[in-house]
């Protein structure tokens, strides 16, 4: 192959990746070098490095960390609430098929179709008839709603994968249904319902449009924390905050690269050897 | 009474009748068949009586117990799927154990019976493997071991040997032959393929619309088809066209007009004169007329080479296509395009009702 050829075949295409993965990097990496201003403005750092706004962070009184603390407590208990909902749906429409899994599925995925601000308004005329409004309650129930169509998808691509005579096998060897789901559909669901669970903290962690209509000052979560922040002053505290958010989710995907997938690459590179061995 | 009974049943999805009131009656310990295209009825039988489609119609009665109603869990059969269905979770050595521990088996006996299941279908060193790690063959062992682990009264097999390719089909074939003699267990078995009809059946039932239109031994069904459609569908058979003179007591057909073989019942087949007829491959030979031989001339249109021999493809004078088997070698003479004088013995030609 000529040189040019070669660069307009291989070097420009990797060019071009490359600079999409600046495209959508760039932009996120900046938040670093301003959360290192020393001034207290949002600005690169002119004089020096400061680590001043992650010490504002850590301030209980700024309010940052019962910020984090509201988000992780509703995050969590909408993941859980949002993932049991979410499996207890797919695996009953993967047994049962018929015309009321997909009509309850058109239901459940709806959030995912109506604009979140509709949704706000509707939620706001709601909660303040039953007195839901600015409570954990309130809050925590909108969340689950929001992550039920996320988690359903997840639970229900990891489904798809499994063989639906399964649960005929299973009867037939004399299983009765809750033997057939707790020892037969759910060992086989647990990479569906983890990434389930985590979609469904994720979007409970960084609602903001329903979440901002439906509380006040009791409840604050860490986006509407953000939100007033930018609102009310330009605190290079935010650049702090995403810098260790950013941070965090590096972290977590690190742990994931180097624990989990050695563990589940060595696992699913085996069988290939094994096959090879002993195919009769 | 028979072992298993089953009585006028019925079953229709909406205007399409997938059962249209079938009889059947296996004995203990027999390897039965059900044979058929698909969409025939052959599978709805077999999910009927596996317990997970509900007759419209009839009754299945197992060693005099009425098993209609009853669940699948609780009917104590096995099931062999085509795709094996086997837990992909579990080991080799657990998919075996579920149903013992579904049936809270003591821990030892369950373990001794794994072991025998295991080793009863050749796969001892394997019992810690994953499904997944198994080539298709040891997939279908395990879920032989799993379904047969509990001594079940009846094993049905649903197309288990149609995902193999060819050479590990024959194996499992007698691999299959081998379970059902040295287990004793009564099987069912469904396909669409005739040669593993004929390869391992004590009986063959022959289905066409939901109904069971012959059944009988694989060489009685081989040898008198009792219809058009099973003459066709059981494969190796010429289906032609011949017609019957009262006057002269004479059958045209093959572009010949021969004197009716003694066993053509003129009381049965006659009718209009319109008359159909078998004769299968291996039974037309090439070559002239030789004493209690018909012969007659033909065009041949193809020669395929088959592997035992050569498959060719002719057409008579009127009009009928035929596919004759002749050995390697003595198929030199043929030539695609050129006439050919082919005979066959009128003793061998089968006659019909037309359907």
């Amino acid at each position: 192959m000529s040189p040019a050829r070669r660069l307009v075949q291989i070097g420009l295409p990797k060019l071009a990746a490359w600079l999409l993965l600046a495209f959508l990097f760039v932009p996120i990496l900046v938040v670093i070098p301003v959360s290192l201003t020393d001034r207290d403005y949002l600005s690169l750092p002119q004089d020096g490095v400061s680590l001043a706004h992650y010490a504002a962070l850590l301030d209980w009184r700024a309010g940052w960390l019962s910020s984090m603390a509201t988000s992780l407590a509703i995050a969590l208990a909408s993941s859980v609430l949002a993932t049991a909902v979410a499996a207890a749906y797919a695996i009953g429409a993967f047994v049962y098929v018929g015309r009321w899994p997909s009509l309850l599925r058109v239901v459940l995925l709806s959030p995912l179709i109506v604009p979140p601000i509709i949704y706000a308004v509707g939620m706001v005329k709601l909660w303040s008839r039953f007195g839901l409004l600015d409570s954990w309650i309130g809050v925590t129930i909108v969340h689950v709603m929001l992550a039920i169509p996320l988690a359903v998808l997840a639970i229900g691509a990891s489904l798809s994968n499994l063989d639906p005579r399964m649960v005929q096998a299973a009867r037939s060897l004399g299983a009765r249904p809750p033997t057939i789901f707790l020892r037969v559909i759910l060992p086989n669901l647990d990479s569906g319902i983890g990434a389930g669970a985590i979609l469904a903290f994720i979007t409970s962690w960084d609602e903001i449009t329903v979440t901002l209509f439906i509380t006040g000052r009791r409840i604050v979560t860490l986006p509407r924390r953000i939100w007033t922040s930018i609102a009310d002053s330009v605190d290079p505290a935010l650049a702090a905050i995403a810098s260790a958010l950013l941070l965090a989710t590096l972290l977590a995907l690190l742990i994931r690269l180097f624990v989990f997938e050695r563990g589940g690459s060595l696992s699913r590179s085996n069988p290939k050897i094994a096959a090879k061995g002993t195919s009769s | 009474m028979a072992f298993l009974d089953i009585r006028r049943l019925r079953k229709s999805y909406g205007a399409a009748v997938a059962l249209g009131g079938v009889d059947l009656s296996v004995e203990e310990g027999e390897f039965i068949t059900l044979l058929g295209p698909s969409g025939s009825g052959k599978t709805t039988l077999l999910m009927s009586i596996a317990g997970f489609i509900k007759p419209d119609e009839g009754g299945i009665v197992l060693a005099g117990t009425d098993v209609t109603d009853l669940e699948p869990e609780d009917r104590n059969f096995g099931l062999v799927f085509q795709g094996y269905a086997l837990f992909p979770h579990l080991s080799v050595r657990d998919n075996v154990a579920f149903p013992l521990k579904v049936r809270k088996w003591e821990k030892r006996a369950i373990a001794e019976r794994v072991e025998a299941m295991l080793a009863l279908v050749g796969l001892d060193q394997l019992a810690a493997r994953k499904p997944r790690e198994l080539s298709g063959g040891q997939q279908q062992r395990v879920a032989l071991a799993r379904a047969l682990a509990y001594s079940p009264r009846l094993l049905l097999l649903d197309e288990p040997l149609s995902a193999l390719d060819r050479s590990l089909r024959e194996t499992m074939q007698r691999e299959l032959k081998r379970l059902h003699r040295e287990t004793g267990v009564t099987f069912i078995f469904v396909t669409h393929d005739q040669e593993e009809a004929y390869a391992m059946s004590d009986r063959i039932a022959v289905f066409q619309n939901g109904r069971i239109v012959q059944i009988g031994a694989p060489r009685d069904i081989y040898r008198n088809p009792a219809s058009r459609f099973v003459a066709g569908f059981i494969g190796g058979n010429n289906l032609i066209r011949a017609r019957f003179s009262p006057e002269t007591g004479t059958l045209s057909l093959l572009g010949r007009e021969i004197a009716a073989p003694q066993h053509f019942d003129v009381a049965l087949h006659h009718r209009d004169g319109d008359v159909s007829a078998w004769i299968r491959s291996e039974d037309i030979a090439i070559g002239g007329a030789e004493a209690g031989f018909e012969s007659f001339d033909v065009t041949v249109i193809d020669r395929a080479f088959i592997g035992t021999g050569e498959r060719i493809a002719v057409r008579t004078g009127d009009d009928e296509e035929l596919a004759l088997v002749i050995p390697d070698g003595a198929a030199d003479a043929v030539v695609v395009g050129a006439p050919l004088q082919c005979r066959v013995r009128p003793d061998l030609i089968g006659f019909l009702l037309p359907d």
